[in-house]
């Protein structure tokens, strides 16, 4: 490319503007002309091309000009004529012709490389976004962060266990022995109710970092914006609306965004029926009772489990969207959309670290806060003893107020397999949150308790092995990246032995279901899945929808996780799994 | 104010490299202040090239001349109430067909328009092939590609600015 | 060229998005997105955000659905950038 001729052509600039408006235009123009306090101000071509426009500060000018409000009046009536023959603006017909004339003009002096030929992103999207292909590729592309996410965090999960069992344990006791509270009732609530709650849910931070890496991974690439083209198709095909898929696909990392996401919606009916919907998409705080049940249950398939649970969560959505649509939400014409599909990139670490402990820190402060604060009042609620046994916080647990009340709704879970009031305790307190359901379980079969023997060693020793795990967790899961891709380099290690809560609730399912364990851990995954969504999400139902629609949210879908870890549950035994 | 024999203004989408040509132009002498009762920047500055010595602003980023936001209008009305001696577009090579957009309603403006076809670098790199001659044989003004963050066309640039001030009738009637 | 803009979104089976329509109507994305811009002032788009967000992003948590910034939201999320045809009253 060179530079053109350096003088200027002494002809106007004109761009035709088609018979019609040129007929206005230069009708104007003439009116202009005669007017010379006018052609002082403005070149009268223009004007009068604005005039039409309606801009209102020229327009304001004009007026303000003797002889400006009959020229004024004149071009209302071309703007009206011309209104009613093409149905426009005039701004808008202007516009158009404007852009036409550059589209001509760049078509001429573009001689390759126009907007004709596609790019590089544009030829990826025509597979990713294909009709038939694009549902596959995105089931494909959860699958892959599932298995991310659970073989990439599990050395971290173990040691991370270990730590908070060990070491952490070790201090908390040895400076409540220091102030000498450490067979008093403070003893209990730091191990039974603190250590045992929030930390149970805490080891689950490897499994949440990585699941959060993936997202960053998949959203700073730009294929995010491509699974929610492909979701909003598949959304359409049952007849819902199309833009439901936002609320939906902030779903998958939070439940309570998704419900304001849903204002995005024009209709009422819509936002209703997509913010009932929205609470089916599997959360982040779903992922750490998945990711332990597959392991006490399915270790060998656990990526498998977790994976299944989301695309389950998907197909419910669907269907209870289908009957919705055809029963209480018929109307509702969809409206069309066009969306910005961002240029595929290279993720940026800066970017994809951000957004990683961003959500990190969001599960952190849950953890600090309304996790803890449950933790508390399970343990409160564990340490009063009820029919006289006992005194506080020294009660047999299964003469605690805790199981007692838990106890009452037993009988409700007792067809799906896992009628304990240790299971439904966790259920009744994961309303708070669902990542609670772990901290509970790890509360209420924490066998070992503050009389657990712990061997000494001292804090050197502790800090040691602290960083040696660590360095060790980190060795194994580059050897574990392989294996992702079905190579398996290393040979099989001895599986580690599981932990002291693993084992508790294997024999506790075991137990409440006579003896089908991984079935009745299947149903009760199914059952934290689908039953009624978090407190949060309750609360931002009832701001946005209403008391009556938060009380279906909140009804429904207890009703229907229990009918599918029933149907999962009972089906199972019939089929003799 | 600064005494000088001509007014030159620049324009341009946003994010087209248009301070980058200021900066190139002016160096460090430069003014920043806002326009007059607007919240929205405005940066003068003064350039001398080859004895002369000459005004630039730098007019807000704007997509349109339309009075839809604050920087249309204020672009707008300088265009045509300070009507500078010279406008120099600065558009984006490798988004034509959008700066095109604005760049020929200031051309409808009637005024003196210079085309710097910036970020020529980056519309070579994505294989777009322009034809410079036939663009400004079609707009009927100068057109002079460049890649002023590489600082390649600037030159260009300086001495097609000049030539045109220097070959338009009433280049000489600002002179105070 | 603008209506046409208008009439495939509306007319389109399912959500369009911006390379496919340039590519179909020749024009190239940013331009597209000006005439996009041009119906959203219209009144003819409306861009997906919820009430009381500036852009595309999306957080839940304590801060209620308006954004106060990606620093101050336990949970933020960035949603893909969309318009659509505005329901006539």
């Amino acid at each position: 490319m060179t530079a053109s001729t350096n003088t200027f052509d002494n002809t106007p600039f004109v761009i035709d503007y088609g018979p019609d408006l040129e007929d206005a235009i230069s009708q104007l123009q003439e009116r202009i002309e005669a007017t010379p306090k006018l052609t002082q101000r403005y070149p009268a071509r223009w004007l009068a091309i604005k005039l039409l426009e309606e801009d209102n500060i020229v327009s304001a000018n004009v007026a303000g000009i003797s002889g400006g409000a009959e020229i004024l009046t004149i071009a209302s009536q071309y703007i009206a004529n011309l209104r009613s023959k093409y149905g426009e603006d005039v701004d808008t017909l202007i516009a158009d012709r404007r852009y036409s004339w550059i589209n001509h003009l760049v078509r001429e002096i573009i001689r390759q490389g126009g907007a004709d030929e596609p790019t590089t992103s544009d030829k990826i999207d025509q597979i990713v976004t294909n009709r038939w292909l694009g549902v596959p590729i995105f089931m494909l592309a959860m699958w892959a962060v599932f298995k991310l996410t659970t073989d990439v965090s599990a050395p971290y999960l173990d040691w991370i266990t270990d730590v908070i069992g060990g070491p952490i344990s070790n201090w908390a006791l040895a400076l409540l022995a220091l102030v000498e509270l450490e067979n008093s009732w403070v003893a209990s609530l730091v191990v039974e109710g603190v250590l045992a709650g929030v930390g149970g849910v805490l080891v689950f931070v490897p499994v949440l970092m990585s699941l959060f890496l993936a997202l960053a991974l998949l959203e700073d690439s730009g294929y995010m914006s491509r699974a929610a083209y492909v979701m909003d198709r598949l959304m359409r095909m049952v007849g819902l609306h199309g833009k439901a898929f936002v609320p939906l696909v902030v779903g998958f990392g939070c439940n309570v965004p998704a419900i304001y996401a849903t204002r995005t919606l024009e209709n009422r009916r819509d936002r209703i029926l997509t913010g009932l919907l929205a609470p089916f998409m599997s959360c982040g705080a779903r992922l750490p009772v998945y990711v332990l049940f597959a392991t006490v249950f399915f270790p060998a398939y656990s990526s498998l489990a977790v994976f299944a649970m989301y695309l389950l969560g998907i197909l419910v959505a669907v269907l209870i969207g289908l009957v919705l649509k055809n029963t209480l939400f018929k109307t509702s014409e969809t409206t069309g959309m066009i969306m910005e599909l961002p240029p595929y990139r290279l993720p940026t670490i800066r970017n994809v670290w951000s957004s990683m402990w961003q959500r990190t820190k969001g599960f952190l402060h849950g953890a600090a806060t309304i996790i803890l604060l449950t933790s508390i009042v399970v343990w409160a609620l564990m340490a009063v003893p009820v029919g006289g046994e006992g005194a506080f916080a020294d009660t047999d647990i299964d003469s605690s107020l805790f199981s007692r009340v838990s106890d009452l709704v037993t009988p409700v879970f007792k067809p799906l397999g896992f009628g304990s009031w240790e299971a439904s305790g966790a259920l009744i307190s994961g309303f708070v949150a669902k990542e609670v359901v772990v901290s509970t379980l790890g509360q209420v079969y924490n066998v070992g308790g503050p009389d657990k023997v712990l061997e000494p060693t001292t804090f050197l020793e502790d800090v040691v092995s602290i960083v040696t795990s660590f360095a060790q967790a980190t060795i194994d899961t580059f050897k574990s990246i392989p294996l992702i891709l079905g190579i398996d380099l290393f040979g099989d290690e001895a599986q580690d032995a599981p932990s002291e809560l693993m084992t508790a609730i294997r024999t506790g399912f075991e137990a409440s279901s006579g003896g089908r364990g991984a079935l009745a851990g299947l149903a009760f995954m199914v059952f934290v899945l689908l039953y009624t969504p978090c407190m949060a999400v309750v609360a931002a139902q009832r701001q946005e929808f209403g008391a009556k629609w938060m009380w279906t949210s909140v009804i429904g879908q207890f009703v229907i996780a229990w009918l599918v870890a029933f149907a999962v549950f009972q089906g199972g035994l019939i089929l003799g799994i | 104010m600064i005494n000088t024999t001509h007014t030159i203004a620049l324009a341009g989408n946003p994010n087209t490299g248009k301070s980058t040509v200021f900066n190139a132009l002016t160096g460090l002498d430069q003014h920043v202040g806002n326009w007059p009762g607007k919240t929205v920047e405005k940066k003068e500055g003064r350039w001398k090239y080859n004895g002369s010595e000459y005004r630039i602003i730098d007019l807000p980023g704007a997509y349109s001349l339309s009075s839809f936001s604050m920087e249309e209008i204020i672009t707008r009305d300088f265009i045509l109430e300070e009507k500078p001696d010279l406008v120099v577009v600065v558009v984006d090579a490798a988004n034509l067909e959008r700066n095109l957009y604005l760049a020929v309603q200031i051309l409808e403006a009637e005024v003196n328009v210079i085309l710097a076809l910036n970020m020529s670098d980056i519309a070579a790199a994505r294989g777009i092939d322009i034809d410079v001659s036939h663009l400004s044989e079609v707009l009927g003004v100068p057109v002079t590609p460049m890649a002023a963050r590489k600082g390649q066309g600037l030159d260009d640039l300086k001495q097609v600015i000049a030539d045109a001030l220097n070959s338009t009738k009433n280049g000489g009637s600002h002179h105070q | 060229m603008l209506q046409q803009v208008l009439h495939e979104i509306e007319t389109a089976n399912g959500p369009v998005y911006y390379g496919e329509l340039a590519r179909k109507l020749g024009v190239e994305r940013s331009a597209l997105d000006g005439m996009i811009q041009f119906w959203v002032q219209k009144g003819r788009l409306r861009r997906n955000v919820p009430p009381g967000h500036t852009d595309s992003t999306i957080c839940g948590g304590s801060c209620r659905g308006s954004c106060p910034g990606p620093n101050s939201c336990p949970f933020v999320m960035k949603t893909p950038q969309a318009y659509s045809i505005r329901i006539q009253e």
